[in-house]
């Protein structure tokens, strides 16, 4: 079957598509293919604004290979650069610091405000002149990365032709109107990296579904059951579960995390899990949030960097440390079914699998937009 | 050895050390002092770019007048 007809298939009605193929995991071109259209083109979690709280703080990223930094600017805003010197290419920030005044290129020292204009050019007219009619400050500013930031994730549209994160994600944005607050970051413990050895795509399809839950997760199914799930699925944008049981975690002493502010009355017992796309998971509690950011490292790996919030500054140490553990037990326990499914993959005549049509429609809804995200993607380079 | 020579020469030395010590501020104060004593004004100026250039990374409170020096020569804007 050729490629279109191939990604038609995964964009049929549910019981009777096809997953996508296997390239789509395991061929480098492929995954450099969807890198341009699915990551590049779209809106992608890079990283969240808690790492940068202070003013001047600044932080190297490299996103698929393109370096990056962040930064908290002096107006106390988040932004992401290109780090790269306009100069001869240098790169900038080569470590995490916190910026004091300018940004100095580390090879002629060409001088950047943290706003990301050019402020001085030292010596380059000559040996104590730092100006030339040929160097036009103004044109050589940082080149900026487009970024939102939303439930603690910096978000950033590489190509810089999306349409503007709050119109993209309105629905999400309203469906969690609840949770757009302040969302404090529970500091070093809370975060945490699993590198998995799999393509990004199945970490997000198996965060979509609750199918796995009694077989991956038996703890978790004793007090959220399969049926106690439902499904969440807005085409083109993000899928995923909810929960009507969510159970508040204790400590010994009956101690419980503080609520978010104003929440619903549905939110007492209701948790929800969203993928959205392409690789931001967000997780919401009455009491608290996690976000999984997924940077893919070719075709094969992926990290995911995990972050947990809380309503308020100081929560107690040890809930907090309780609740990392549990989660990080959960998402520990999905590693090796991501990472089955990617051997999975190479055997030559999977057709890319069938979905359960009453348990898989998140992920279905989400192999369908990549699947037409691709299609279309090519269509438009040629 | 003349005085003068003598100064220079502990003024290099101790560019030199602030350079490995990565010691911005004292870097920056070194080379305006190296500016204001010399009496060659391409000299005082390239000293004065690398004084400016270290303040402004460091945020020097003394940032604004070595600014002033360059421009009044036209070599800052
Ligand atoms: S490469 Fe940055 S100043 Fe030359
Ligand atoms: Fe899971």
């Amino acid at each position: 079957m050729e490629k279109t007809a191939r990604l038609n298939q995964v964009c049929l009605p549910v019981d009777e598509a096809n997953g996508l193929p296997n390239e789509h995991y395991t061929c480098p071109s492929v995954f450099k293919e969807e890198k341009d259209i699915l990551l590049f083109g779209k809106w992608s979690g890079l990283a969240v604004s808690a790492q940068i709280p202070n003013i001047g703080d600044a932080v190297p990223i490299s996103f698929q290979g393109t370096p990056l930094f962040i930064i908290r600017t002096k107006k106390n805003k988040v932004k992401v650069f290109q780090n790269t010197c306009r100069h001869r290419g240098m790169i900038l920030i080569d470590r995490v610091k916190s910026i004091e005044g300018a940004i100095r290129c580390p090879y002629h020292s060409w001088c950047y405000s943290t706003e990301g204009s050019l402020i001085s050019t030292p010596h380059v007219g000559g040996p104590g002149r730092n100006l030339h009619d040929a160097i036009d400050r103004s044109e050589l500013g940082l080149t900026e990365i487009r970024s939102h930031v939303w439930m603690g994730v910096i978000w950033i549209n590489l190509s810089g032709d999306a349409p503007k994160f709050e119109d993209n994600m309105k629905e999400l944005i309203d469906r969690w109107s609840d949770f757009d607050r302040p969302l404090f970051h529970g500091g070093k413990e809370s975060s945490f990296t699993i590198e998995v050895a799999a393509n990004w795509k199945l970490a997000v399809e198996n965060y979509c579904e609750s199918y796995h839950l009694p077989w991956v997760h038996p703890g978790l199914n004793i007090y959220s059951k399969l049926e106690d799930h439902y499904h969440i699925e807005h085409k083109n944008k993000f899928s995923g579960q909810g929960t009507r049981v969510y159970q508040q975690l204790k400590d010994g002493n009956g101690n419980v995390f503080p609520d978010f502010a104003d929440l619903n009355a549905k939110w007492e017992t209701a948790a929800e899990y969203i993928a959205v796309y392409p690789n931001v998971l967000l997780g919401v509690h009455r009491d608290h949030a996690f976000v999984i950011i997924l940077i893919p490292d070719g075709p094969e790996k992926t990290y995911e960097h995990i972050h947990l919030f809380y309503s308020k500054e100081n929560t107690p140490e040890q809930l907090r440390l309780q609740n990392m553990k549990q989660w990080k037990l959960v998402f520990e326990e999905d590693v090796p079914v991501v990472e089955g499914m990617q051997r999975g993959r190479y055997a030559v005549n999977f057709d890319g699998g069938r979905f359960s049509p009453a348990m898989d429609n998140p992920t279905h809804c989400f192999h369908c937009w990549v699947a037409n995200e691709v299609q279309n993607g090519l269509k438009h380079k040629k | 050895m003349d005085s003068s020579i003598k100064n220079k020469i502990d003024l290099e030395e101790k560019i030199l050390t602030a350079h490995q010590n990565n010691d911005g501020v004292k870097l920056a104060e070194l080379y305006a002092k190296a500016a204001y004593t010399t009496s060659n004004l391409n000299k005082a100026c390239f000293f004065m770019v690398n004084a400016y250039t270290l303040a402004l990374e460091c945020n020097h409170p003394d940032t604004l007048s070595f600014f002033q020096f360059l421009q009044k020569y036209d070599r800052e804007k």
